[in-house]
């Protein structure tokens, strides 16, 4: 897969990274989204790998921090660009929390033979991330933790 | 973003009706009606997602979390999930923890 390029910003916000911004966000996502992508199935799985990044980051990285740091922010940027060639959508989430690489490039998956009583609570969150989205990707750049995600765009109907 | 949770008895189940979005803000709310509930002694637990219209992996938590605090032969039945819903579920494996019903009435 080629390195993908993001180009035009189309909208942004910046909050604290702290759960009190949670419903704000979430409004930005799901309402910028909605203009951008329509109301699809690809609106709602855009939101839910959103979700699990900065669910990850507004309830671990304020652990790692003391009072003489910066305040923890969020900086969300929807992005026009390309994906394999072909018109795409980018929502980039930027955090200044610590250095975090979920390694995103690494396959999940899911043991569904593992009986329900024993399956692990937790680990669901970063496989749906890589479901949901059409290319994913984590960078540490200019000391910030940034994470791209990728859908792709309709193509535009022929006339 | 909200979720409206009622709870109700009956007598051959709890019913857990809810409203709204299932994301990692609100999901604390259906963890602590699901832990008001004496899990352990159900044997059905129906939750009706057909007013939901979002579901993240903190709601698949609070589903597996109450399946697990079950008698292994008890059901959980999730009441007509929309498909996107449906799809997540049935993504991360979880349809051996729940039984998806589309409508009440094709509960036996």
């Amino acid at each position: 897969m080629g390195e993908p390029e993001p180009m035009t910003p189309l909208a942004s916000l910046d909050r604290e990274a702290v759960m009190e911004s949670w419903d704000e966000i979430q409004s930005f996502v799901a309402e910028q989204g909605e203009q951008l992508l329509g109301s699809s199935p690809a609106l709602y799985k855009l939101r839910l790998a959103t979700e699990e990044l900065l669910s990850n980051v507004i309830r671990y990285a304020p652990a790692d921090r003391d009072e003489t740091q910066a305040t923890l922010h969020l900086w969300l940027t929807f992005l026009h660009g390309e994906l394999q060639g072909k018109p795409a959508l980018i929502l980039q989430l930027e955090d200044n929390g610590p250095a975090f690489d979920p390694q995103l490039d690494r396959e999940r998956q899911i043991d569904t033979t593992q009986p329900i009583q024993e399956r692990p609570i937790g680990g669901l969150g970063l496989f749906l991330v890589q479901q949901s989205v059409d290319h994913v990707d984590y960078a540490w750049s200019n000391q910030r933790n940034r994470y791209r995600l990728f859908m792709w765009l309709p193509e535009p109907s022929p006339a | 973003m909200s979720l409206t949770i009622e709870s109700i008895s009956h007598p051959s189940h709890h019913l857990i009706n809810l409203s709204g979005e299932v994301d990692t803000k609100t999901a604390t709310s259906l963890m602590d009606a699901l832990a008001e509930l004496e899990l352990a002694a159900l044997l059905e637990l129906r939750i009706d997602m057909a007013d939901v219209a979002f579901l993240s992996s903190a709601g698949l938590r609070a589903l597996l979390f109450a399946k697990q605090k079950m008698p292994y032969e008890s059901r959980l039945v999730v009441i007509g999930a929309n498909t996107a819903i449906v799809e997540v579920i049935t993504k991360t494996g979880l349809t051996e923890a729940v039984t998806l019903v589309a409508d009440v009435s094709l509960l036996s």
